[in-house]
């Protein structure tokens, strides 16, 4: 801290320095967080332009190759399960509903939480009261029993699977950020910005929001996992995705049936799962240091 | 020979950016029943010193040198036989007595734990002598207390059962830390009578760690000035104070607000300045060494005589409602302010002291509308804030600023210095483009003490003096009329607090500005203010210009409160009749009926029981008590 300070009094910086600029500076400097972030977007470009170069489709049913090992010699990178369909391909499609599943919802409870939470949090009092009552409700009803219902009202969609994890997600996120605000609204930079006549959504938008960035970080790097989880479970009840479409949780579901004849089956969608969750786990922590102006 | 006796202490620490040398090269020695005081500001080694000798050196803190205490050298001892000697021979109290006991523990199961831990003895026997002890530091009560968990003790009380601890086992040298820094100073008197009694009766020895010239001087035999790590000085107290040879001592000496000396114009703040961590605050600070070099002639108090008032606050009330009794229990209100009249001339600084607990935070809040208010009047310019709506309030904002007293929790961590300071145009001029806001902050920054160029760092680059230097342009930047200060250098050093209060002086004296000066040390009250308020439990005691209070003081509360800030020179200190205030603040939730300070109060009648007094001139100042003016308070 003491050396970076000095270099900046030494070049004296004209351009302005914003919290975003200065955290992907940061952030460029840790190898762990910068490699994940690099073997997330390579799986991301893989899983949507992968399946396009792959001459068999995920529901293709390859007569003459039923439940054979990887081979190149055949095409099936990966092998193929007991229908004999080729496990690279649907590889890559279950990752694209499951990063699909994990982002959206993911997404939905930034959104959503950070500015329910926030607002709850800031006004306090009543509102507070009845925002978090809401939550508390929404909260108390059985996540299964409330899919189980969409299901039957809507049909079975994909859809509807992103609504139904987005809808529970954020009420977590919402709580965590509404129990920071509350502990934010009294510091006296606060009290400093509502003395000098900051209006109030600026006050939570400039000192509120940035400020809660470090534990938000970090618990979307959890959310992101935990969201993928409960998608193949709800796949595992047949109330996801339906066959032949399919998800990495489907897929790792169905490869631990068939461990012991076809170990691959399990193995290549588990590595990929597990790799997708390991690196959204190091670039948070990575994202949490860059966004705290502290550590730099 | 000596009890204990240290050559050539060195204490290193490893740290992420290179070694950072916290003490160098110390040598020292204290005799059996001595009191040793162990003075510097923040970051000079003095606190490392010691943990260093009783081994509670932080995990990347090396010492070395050697520490003979009664002929056993604490640096080659095992673990077991210095644990052996710490807290059974030399016992340790530290800053703050809220984080020092375990708030899931009974004052009677730390205790008890403590001499268990030392000697094999039964629980009640373990007990009795905690109890012993309790009643040798006059804990009222002591028999109850002992059943109470620590949130249940007020902070005076918290301290007097950390030194009841540390004495338990006997020791030889009782090491203090800061030890009444935390309290107000009508505690702290009491804590540093019982130390001196301590001190006399059982002939321990203290070292007694702080920053408080003043403290020192009323407890202690022989000093030590730290400086950066290393030892400037050291004599017995009187020559020190009376005839400091190195530099840096007379500096600080003359860097503090002296409540016995003529007021004097400006402090003389020392001149190189230790913050933080040793090496990097130096070179911190000394890149904004304060516009202290021009002084503006006689620029201070002579209060301009002009009877329109810029602002006036009439029978102000902040109730804040309480629950009680649980879920669904009832709420009764704890009245932190309870009817408040004052108002402020242009120019003038007003200065409001009283305890921690007293409502003058609250004031300040509710004077900026920032907390509710629950009845009263607070007129801005002559208009009333009450009746204005949303954009009005915001408009008026402008003329009323605020300073606060942690320099660095008041600038947002994640803001840029010039966009923390640029904010406040942002809002209320939203016209002005960036050019133009980036040259008016800058232009600010100059103004009080930084060099302009600061506006792209972030708020924890900057050493303390040097946030609220940051804090003060923030407030300064829309050229305010009135600027509210809560407590805006207590959380600072002598040297740096003399720097601050000069700058607020010379702003003052430059753009017009009136001050409310809140604060809990009335010697840097009585410095820069031209009147002073004193409240008590929510309500004004007395109001007076600064002469008549500290000259003439006419309530038995403000007498009290001057009667027990230490004076930095030995030979006053330790011939001054002290009026000791006894026992703590009762809670504002339940305050005495009549006059809220008969509780305490040598003077209280049955009167004063049954009636509350009003503000009534005498002589020079307005005061609240019955009894004042009679000759028995004089």
């Amino acid at each position: 801290m003491i050396a970076s300070a000095q270099t900046l009094q030494g070049q004296e910086e004209v351009a302005g320095r914003s919290l975003w600029v200065d955290a992907w500076r940061t952030l460029r400097k840790n190898r762990a967080a910068m490699v994940s972030g690099i073997v997330i977007g390579i799986m991301g470009v893989l899983v949507v332009v992968g399946p396009w170069f792959s001459p068999y489709n995920y529901d293709f049913t390859d007569w003459s190759n039923l439940s054979i090992g990887p081979s190149l010699e055949t095409g099936h990178l990966f092998g193929t399960d007991t229908l004999g369909r080729d496990l690279f391909v649907r590889t890559l499609y279950g990752g694209r509903i499951s990063l699909m599943v994990g982002l959206s919802a993911t997404l939905v409870s930034l959104l959503i939480g950070i500015s329910y939470g926030a607002i709850a949090g800031y006004f306090g009092g009543r509102l507070d009261n009845l925002m978090m009552r809401i939550v508390d409700i929404l909260y108390a009803m059985p996540f299964m029993f409330f899919v189980i219902l969409l299901m039957v009202f809507f049909g079975r969609n994909l859809f509807l699977i992103f609504v139904a994890l987005g809808a529970i997600i954020w009420l977590d996120m919402a709580r965590i950020v509404r129990g920071q605000t509350l502990s934010l609204k009294h510091r006296e930079f606060v009290e400093a910005a509502r003395a000098q006549g900051v209006g109030t959504f600026a006050v939570i938008r400039r000192h509120i929001v940035p400020n809660l960035l470090g534990v938000v970080a970090v618990y979307v790097t959890l959310t992101i996992p935990q969201v993928i989880l409960m998608e193949s479970f709800l796949s595992f009840l047949g109330l996801g995705v339906q066959e032949p479409m399919t998800s990495w949780g489907a897929l790792v579901k169905d490869g631990s049936d068939e461990m012991q004849s076809s170990p691959w089956l399990l193995l290549f969608p588990a590595v990929f799962l597990a790799m997708t969750l390991f690196c959204f786990n190091f670039l948070g922590d990575g994202m949490r240091d860059a966004l705290d102006p502290k550590d730099r | 020979m000596s009890l204990l006796e240290v050559r050539n202490l060195d204490v290193r620490f490893d740290t992420p950016d290179g070694e950072v040398h916290a003490v160098r090269n110390l040598s020292l020695e204290l005799d059996r029943g001595e009191t040793l005081g162990v003075v510097g500001e923040s970051g000079s080694g003095k606190s490392q010193t010691v943990l260093s000798l009783i081994g509670l050196l932080a995990d990347n803190g090396r010492a070395s040198g050697t520490a003979l205490f009664d002929g056993q050298d604490l640096f080659n001892l095992s673990p077991t036989a210095l644990r052996s000697i710490r807290g059974r021979r030399i016992s340790m109290i530290f800053q703050d007595p809220m984080t020092s006991l375990n708030p899931y523990l009974t004052v009677a199961e730390q205790m008890v734990q403590v001499v268990r831990e030392h000697d094999r003895t039964t629980r009640n026997a373990a007990r009795d002598r905690c109890l012993e002890m309790l009643e040798a530091v006059k804990i009222p009560d002591a028999a109850a207390r002992l059943d109470c968990y620590p949130h249940e003790l007020s902070g005076g009380m918290r301290q007097r059962v950390m030194i009841a601890a540390s004495l338990l086992l006997d020791p030889q040298i009782l090491v203090a830390d800061e030890p009444t820094t935390a309290l107000d100073v009508t505690v702290q008197a009491q804590i540093l009578e019982l130390m001196k009694d301590l001190n006399r009766r059982r002939g321990t020895a203290i070292i007694l760690i702080t920053h408080d010239l003043g403290v020192i001087a009323g407890l202690c035999e022989r000093v030590l000035v730290m400086h950066g790590g290393e030892l400037k000085e050291q004599g017995n107290v009187r020559d020190v104070f009376y005839r400091p040879r190195h530099a840096y001592t007379k500096a600080l000496l003359k860097a503090v607000p002296r409540l016995d000396a003529e007021h004097v114009e400006r402090l003389a703040p020392a001149a190189d300045t230790p913050a933080a961590h040793a090496q990097a605050a130096d070179v911190r600070e000394a890149v904004a060494p304060g516009s202290d070099a021009q002084v503006p002639e006689a620029a201070a108090p002579s209060a301009p005589e002009t009877d329109s008032s810029l602002l006036s606050v009439e029978g102000l009330k902040v109730h804040f409602p309480v629950r009680t009794g649980g879920w669904l229990g009832g709420k009764l209100p704890l009245r932190a302010v309870d009817g408040v009249n004052l108002d402020l001339r242009p120019g003038e600084t007003l200065g409001i002291v009283g305890e921690s607990g007293c409502g003058k935070s609250t004031l300040a809040r509710a004077i900026l509308r920032l907390v509710p208010t629950t009845a009263g009047n607070v007129c801005l310019l002559g208009q009333s804030m009450g009746d204005l709506d949303k954009r009005a309030l915001r408009e008026m904002r402008r003329d009323a600023q605020v300073i606060f007293q942690d320099p660095l929790a008041s600038l947002n961590p994640r803001m840029t210095v010039g966009n923390i300071v640029s904010e406040p145009l942002w809002t209320h001029f939203p016209e002005l483009g960036v050019n133009e806001v980036r040259a008016r902050v800058a232009d600010v920054l100059r103004r009080v003490g930084l060099t302009g160029r600061e506006l792209n760092r972030y708020p924890h680059e900057f050493s303390g003096g040097q946030c609220q230097r940051i804090g003060i342009a923030r407030a300064l930047v829309l050229k305010p009329r009135v600027i509210i200060c809560d407590e805006p250098v207590s959380a600072l050093d002598v040297s740096i607090q003399a720097q601050i209060i000069n700058l607020l002086m010379d702003l003052q004296a430059e753009f017009g500005l009136a001050l409310i000066f809140i604060a809990h040390d009335l010697a840097v009250v009585r410095h820069i203010s031209h009147r002073i308020m004193v409240m008590y439990l929510g309500r004004i005691m007395e109001v007076a210009s600064r002469r008549a209070l500290y000259e003439t003081p006419r309530h038995p509360y403000t007498r009290a409160l001057i009667s027990a800030v230490p004076i930095p020179d030995p030979d006053k200190e330790r011939d001054r009749d002290r009026e000791l205030l006894p026992g703590d603040l009762p809670s504002p939730i339940d305050p005495p009926s009549g006059c809220r300070f008969r509780t305490r109060c040598r003077f209280a009648q049955e009167r004063c029981r049954t009636e509350a007094p009003q503000l009534r001139p005498l002589t020079d100042s307005l005061v609240a008590c019955h009894r004042a003016g009679e000759a028995a308070l004089v």
